[in-house]
């Protein structure tokens, strides 16, 4: 098949291995290599007119070499020959000033990721600039359904990257993948009530991406929904997290079983492995080989494959997400976590198929809807929450009126023990797969 | 044309277009082809850059990094309308093939145009040397002063029970010309430090972290200045190990001076930035010359402080950097423009015309922006508050540009509890809207002070260094989101 990026998939073999041999020439007892290339197209409209048209090729080359249990890195663009010398005698220089690790160096060939799956990632789409601004144009075209709506960007970017990584101890693999997406971001205004918000639809086809008109109509509708905000009182409340908030608690917890913070004990979950940090009824599950998953991978960038397994199993801490390094500092194997987490979910036993998103305001009952949140309030340490949310205050299982600015705070093992459902309406944020989720009891602070 | 102005121009050419036998006269000649059409606008942005950096933890220096990266981007604007390219391979080759992919911007037309030459680079102030701050320093040097960090952080405390530390140093070179043929280069030294602590006591584990940094090269960092540092960072961790529940509802509170400016960076100053008010945005749009903020409140961005990370000498469309009043004794002044913006409003560009990188489109960011020195003490300002909080320090924020609202998490914070500091509290996130928040500053001290150098502002994906800088302040009433 040919290629439609500036290489062929061999061809980016051919320079990681005269990479590797460069960085041996240099003195490098072992080295690892890798090499990509992204082409994307990419327009932004606002009101109609063309903010940004762009096409892009770009690339990029990382050599990590050892020299004995020292290392040193490096990074270029340029695929050149003389870059490729040039990178292989800076990292080398590095690793002979850098000291001794006993930790450092690459994984056994055993270790390697043997059987590499098709995971159905690479459905390229090379738009002309007319289809991305039809496109575009279509999304503004969804909002027009509100009239207190106007757009302040739509979106459509077409993109796609092959990589290759190969080292000296005989790993050698790579392989093309796509991502195409449409957004949408909207003003709106109603009185002295302004609000901002956005919608997108993210896929590896484009196909699966949803209508370009009913992204657009979708963030106006959350845009316009949340004007004319109400102030609400203190006080303890239970919360409902919808999903795309909900996908936030799931990235403070695979930060917090990622294998830097647990060497570095910086992590609340360092000493919870193998005890209960969920309800029972709640489990949270990594699968890296979903075919055409958003964050599914045949190896890591170890060259290492992860697996299908259970990293909270009905409430209990199993298992961590390490790449070789981190695993060889905590005496542990490694998950083929060095590129972080692949796809999780979380999932409950007592969620039933008609769990959905009304369903969850009536066992909400009175109490904060949660839309979105602002604010860097999460402590890896310690597992201190405290945020700003945006939503709408519930009454009795009906929406009342929109809320900003209300914070809400706690701390993360407090409120995962208080989860007290998780919705059937299942959404998918990058890497993270959760329907809603409910906790029985925070402090909400309001103005 | 100054020595220091004719050099760079030198060392920009011999960088950036020498190597392939390229010329300014092929950039010319490039611009020429895209304002043969029906363009208002065009650019070429060159830029090469080298970094390093070293980093320490689990009490080695276990790693360290090199990288080199090199393109340009083009830009051709017709109205309001941006067409961009770019490439990673600097040669005549790759500059025509951003023509073409430009051209889908532009109508036919305009051949009576006359060609564009070469012009003579903007004259400009120095606002720091291009010494590579890479080169400024033996590797062994480098390593000893991690070690040294290490070393000296432990002996602060036997309760330090990890220590992280980096060095990140970079040099720079650019390369503008603009479809008038107005050129300019700068080449831009920055060398930051960072470190990182954790302490333990008994089963209580805390961090904290902090650094310094500038547009200059390892002789400007005294082994005294990495002292201070380190003692305020493993400070902070320690007096964390003893803090309580954080309050929650709307309180009075002081704002130490310094990094906490940051909160000026969200509440103010993106809401100035000339995007945001041309499209009607910014809850600040269309307010020049109306009270903004209680009277005695000062804010300007100012690109001119000498080896401040948010210091350029010219920005990246070539514009000189310079002072510009935001807000003058609560009065809202103007704002900050590019380029694009100017043109589009009527104004003219204040030099804050920024970008990541040749692969990205330069927009109004802020450069060094602080509040002006006020006339109090900072104690009596603490001893005017009867119930509150005071933060000393914190960490990062954000800002909805069209609401207003911002939001910052403290990371250092105390109750003030009858004019008096008392216990430390947890982290909690406080919130705001910009313009009610800037009306409730009701004392301003006398103790402006800039950050160390460690901010960088992100915006739509894009990230640049700045630096934020305040006096000691006390708000009327902010909300505090604790548990307590």
């Amino acid at each position: 098949m040919s290629s439609i990026f500036p290489h062929e998939l061999t061809e980016l073999a051919g320079i990681t291995s005269r990479l590797l041999d460069a960085a041996r020439q240099h003195g490098a007892t072992d080295a690892s290599a890798s090499v990509f290339e992204s082409k994307a197209q990419a327009v932004q409209l606002r009101q109609g007119r063309i903010q940004s048209l762009g096409r892009e090729v770009r690339n990029g080359l990382s050599l990590t070499v050892f020299i004995g249990q020292r290392q040193g890195s490096a990074h270029s663009s340029d695929l050149a020959p003389a870059s490729l010398a040039e990178m292989a005698e800076a990292a080398c220089a590095i690793a002979r000033h850098t000291e001794e690790d006993p930790y450092a160096g690459l994984p056994e060939p055993s270790e390697f990721a043997q059987h590499l799956a098709d995971l159905n990632l690479y459905h390229p789409w090379e738009p002309d600039s007319e289809t991305l601004i039809t496109l575009a144009r279509e999304i503004e075209g969804g909002m027009a359904a509100y009239p207190e709506a106007a757009s302040d960007g739509a979106w459509a970017n077409a993109g796609q990257s092959q990589f290759w990584l190969a080292n000296t101890r005989g790993f050698g693999a790579g392989y093309a993948h796509s991502g195409h997406s449409l957004s949408a971001r909207v003003l709106a205004q109603r009185g002295s009530s302004r609000n901002r918000d956005f919608w997108f639809s993210q896929a590896r086809r484009q196909a699966d991406l949803e209508s370009a008109a009913s992204i657009g109509a979708e963030a106006a509708r959350r845009t316009v929904a949340a004007l004319n905000p109400h102030p609400i009182q203190g006080g303890n409340f239970p919360v409902l997290f919808d999903p795309r908030s909900a996908c936030t608690l799931l990235g403070h917890f695979s930060q917090a079983i990622s294998g830097r913070p647990l060497y570095m004990k910086t992590s609340f979950l360092g000493e919870r492995f193998d005890s209960q940090i969920l309800p029972a009824h709640i489990s949270i599950a990594e699968d890296p080989f979903i075919p055409g998953g958003k964050a599914s991978a045949p190896f890591d960038a170890d060259g290492i494959s992860g697996s299908q397994r259970a990293l909270v199993d009905a409430g209990w801490l199993r298992s961590p997400l390490l790449g070789h390094y981190a695993a060889r500092r905590l005496g542990r194997r490694s998950t083929g976590n060095a590129g972080g987490a692949y796809n999780l979910s979380v999932t409950s036993t007592l969620t039933q198929p008609e769990d959905n998103f009304e369903s969850m305001l009536g066992k909400l009952g009175t109490g904060l809807l949660v839309t979105g949140l602002a604010g860097d309030g999460f402590r890896l340490i310690n597992g201190d929450y405290s945020r700003v949310a945006q939503g709408f205050w519930v009454e009795n299982g009906s929406i009342a009126h929109p809320v900003d600015g209300a914070t809400i705070a706690g701390n993360l093992l407090e409120m995962w023990q208080q989860i007290i459902a998780i919705g059937n309406d299942i959404q998918t944020e990058g890497s993270f797969t959760t329907g809603s989720i409910l906790i029985g009891d925070m402090r909400v602070a309001g103005q | 044309m100054t020595n220091q102005i004719s050099r760079n121009l030198e060392q920009a050419q011999d960088s950036l277009l020498s190597p392939t036998g390229l010329t300014c006269a092929d950039l010319a000649a490039t611009l020429d082809k895209i304002m043969s059409r029906a363009v208002d606008f065009a650019d070429v942005y060159l830029e090469t850059s080298r970094q390093e950096s070293w980093s320490l933890e689990g009490g080695i220096v276990r790693s360290g990094s090199f990288s080199r990266d090199q393109g340009f981007g083009l830009r051709a604007v017709r109205e309001d309308e941006t067409a961009f390219a770019y490439s990673q391979q600097i040669t005549r080759e790759r500059l025509h093939e951003a023509v073409q992919s430009v051209h889908a911007i532009a109508r036919q037309g305009d051949s009576q145009r006359a060609a564009i030459t070469v012009g003579t680079p903007t004259p400009h102030a120095s606002r720091y040397n291009g010494t590579d701050p890479i080169a400024s320093l033996e590797t062994s040097a480098k390593i000893g002063l991690l070690e040294h960090i290490d070393r000296r952080a432990r002996a602060l405390d036997p309760g330090v029970t990890e220590v992280g530390a980096s060095l990140h140093a970079s040099h720079a070179t650019m390369l503008v010309m603009r479809h008038d043929g107005r050129l300019a280069t700068d080449i831009r030294p920055m060398l930051r430090i960072s470190v990182f602590v954790v302490v333990q006591r008994g089963p209580l584990r805390e961090t904290a972290s902090g650094g310094l940094g500038g547009r200059y090269t390892f002789s400007a960092v005294s082994l005294d200045s990495i002292d201070a540092l380190l003692r305020k960072v493993v400070n902070e961790a320690l007096i964390k190990l003893d803090a309580r529940a954080a309050p929650s509802g709307e309180m009075p509170v002081v704002i130490g001076p310094g990094w906490p400016g940051m909160l000026l960076h969200e509440a103010v100053g993106h809401g100035f930035e000339g995007d945001f008010n041309r499209q009607g945005s910014s809850i600040y749009s269309g307010r020049i010359g109306e009270q903004v903020a209680a009277r005695g409140v000062t804010i300007v961005d100012n690109g001119t402080l000498p080896d401040h990370c948010g210091s350029l000498n010219v920005d990246d469309e070539g514009q000189p950097s310079q002072e510009t009043m935001l807000i003058e004794d609560g009065i809202l002044r103007g704002y900050m423009q590019d380029d694009l913006n100017a043109r589009l409003t009527g104004t003219i560009s204040t030099g804050n015309g920024r970008r990541q990188s040749y692969a990205h489109l330069p927009m109004p960011r802020m450069t060094n922006t602080y509040m002006r020195a006020g006339t109090h003490n900072p104690q009596e300002i603490i001893a005017s508050v009867k119930s509150g909080l005071y933060l000393e320090n914190l960490g990062a924020g954000q800002v909805d540009i069209v609401s207003g609202r911002f939001t910052f998490q403290s990371a250092l914070a105390y109750r003030i509890e009858n004019g008096r500091l008392t216990a430390p509290v947890k982290g909690a996130i406080l919130t705001g809207n910009g313009p009610q928040t800037m009306q409730k500053v009701s004392l301003i001290g006398t103790d402006l002070a800039l950050d160390p150098g460690i901010a960088t502002c992100g915006k739509a994906g894009q990230s640049v260094p700045v630096c934020v800088g305040q006096p000691t302040l006390k708000i009327d009433s902010l909300l505090v989101g604790g548990t307590a």
